[in-house]
């Protein structure tokens, strides 16, 4: 009920914008997600260097999305694009099992960032499709999501490369940021 | 000439030099008592010039004797102070060596002076114009010229004196044979408050126009740039130790936005640029190529 009447009120009072972050490790799926975003595009096979954005209207948001490069060498310069951020959406390789520790880490580190206190997050276990990737409940275990206090989170199985499960996510997303999360 | 006209009202500029203006001969019955205020103004000292060519004794623009003038107009100009004061405004930083038009310079200098002075405000002291927390400016230089003018590289450098604001620092320059120009301003939406929902966005208007010598300008469609990722990108490198040259971003081009192809962000020789091929708006077709350059400023 409170979903449907946040859809309705959402449909309303027109659009809102947010300010998106995709953080995650090197070779997560990060640019893959971000080219999902838009139906039917082709994907990259690059190594994304520094960032990329664009912007994506989606459930009556305009989600303004960063994805920022992943590598050891750029991690320190995400913090300069943490300002005005309402949501992350953290990707994680789900079949990379030796470095999920480094990928909590990371999340942990992001978390404690003044800056972002308020944002929601979204944790994408990604590369689904991958064998001996570990389903949603194994990377929750892996992340430490249980950690998270005074904030609005929520994890999904995706596979960027077959475009499975990133837009449950966004709906997840989207309604969050209506009903004043964030 | 409408866009003199618009930058006239905008700035509340004076006894100008437009004399397209001269032979508007519409008298009608406007209230004397506007006029007598416009009188007063006349007779103070530093008036009796033109503020930009230095003729003497000025009366164009819409006629002061005989056009109708309004309220906010006539207030505007009061407020100004006249022209010693206006130019103490709107010259504040014009260069020792710049040559102001003449009594008898041609209309297109002047044009072009007034432009810069009035419209694109470049000769204004840096902060009294838009400020914000950022440490940027930014330059552009646009293939819609050829070849690209950038913009007076003295009001660059007079902006380089400011030290947190968006200096707004657009091209406004003719090519003859080509006889295109190029006019953009830089805007800026904060949020009104940090905790406001709205995303932060920052966007540069940029309106292309055919310069003719004769005739009134052609609108040649519009632009708008988003220039928070260039602006993201420079403040990254800012912070950064980076040395060599490199991609520092993407502005991807998709459906929902006038992109032509992905926009790139390089860092080049220690410069931070973008280069954007943009389909003009609001006419039949065109694409705009433009070059944006950040520039810190120094502290």
């Amino acid at each position: 009920m409170g979903i449907v009447f946040t859809r309705m009120f959402s449909s309303l009072f027109g659009n809102q914008e947010a300010r998106i972050l995709v953080l995650g490790l090197d070779n997560a799926g990060k640019t893959t997600i971000l080219y999902r975003l838009q139906m039917g595009k082709w994907c990259p096979l690059f190594q994304a260097i520094g960032f990329n954005v664009e912007t994506v209207q989606y459930n009556n948001i305009k989600f303004q999305v960063w994805d920022l490069g992943g590598q050891t060498s750029i991690r320190p310069y995400w913090r300069c694009y943490f300002p005005n951020t309402q949501a992350i959406i953290y990707v994680v390789d789900s079949s990379d099992t030796d470095r999920l520790v480094t990928a909590k880490d990371e999340f942990h580190a992001i978390l404690e960032e003044e800056e972002l206190k308020g944002a929601v997050v979204l944790i994408f276990a990604n590369k689904q499709d991958l064998p001996g990737a570990l389903d949603d409940a194994a990377v929750t275990e892996a992340l430490e999501l249980h950690k998270i206090k005074n904030r609005q989170w929520s994890i999904f199985k995706t596979s960027a490369l077959k475009g499975e499960g990133i837009f449950e996510g966004l709906d997840w997303l989207s309604n969050t940021l209506k009903s004043g999360g964030g | 000439m409408k866009s003199i006209e618009e930058s006239r009202k905008n700035s509340g500029l004076g006894m100008s030099s437009q004399r397209e203006q001269v032979d508007h001969l519409d008298y009608s019955s406007s209230s004397s008592g506007q006029h007598g205020k416009l009188e007063d103004l006349f007779a103070q000292p530093g008036n009796n010039f033109c503020a930009d060519c230095g003729s003497p004794d000025p009366k164009w623009v819409l006629s002061v004797k005989l056009d109708e003038w309004t309220d906010e107009e006539v207030d505007s100009i009061l407020n100004m102070g006249g022209n010693t004061a206006a130019n103490k405004k709107y010259e504040a930083v014009l260069p020792n060596n710049f040559r102001k038009p003449k009594p008898d310079s041609a209309n297109e200098e002047r044009t072009d002076f007034i432009r810069k002075k009035y419209e694109l405000q470049q000769f204004l002291k840096p902060n009294t114009q838009n400020s914000s927390s950022h440490t940027s400016t930014l330059s552009s230089s646009s293939k819609v010229f050829d070849p690209p003018n950038r913009a007076n590289p003295s009001s660059s450098s007079s902006s380089l004196e400011d030290k947190k604001c968006w200096d707004k620092q657009a091209s406004s320059s003719r090519s003859h044979g080509l006889g295109h120009a190029f006019r953009n301003s830089w805007r800026k939406k904060e949020p009104e408050n940090k905790t406001s929902k709205k995303s932060h966005s920052t966007v540069a208007s940029s309106k292309v126009y055919d310069k003719d010598t004769f005739s009134t300008d052609d609108h040649m469609g519009e632009a708008e740039i988003n220039i928070l990722p260039l602006v993201s990108a420079a403040k990254a490198y800012e912070n950064s130790d980076i040395q060599e040259s490199m991609q520092l971003g993407r502005w991807i081009a998709t459906k929902e936005n006038t992109l032509v192809k992905d926009s790139v962000i390089n860092l080049v020789d220690g410069k931070v640029k973008q280069e954007i091929l943009l389909r003009l708006q609001n006419v039949e077709r065109g694409v705009l190529e433009i070059e944006l350059e950040c520039i810190p400023l120094s502290q």
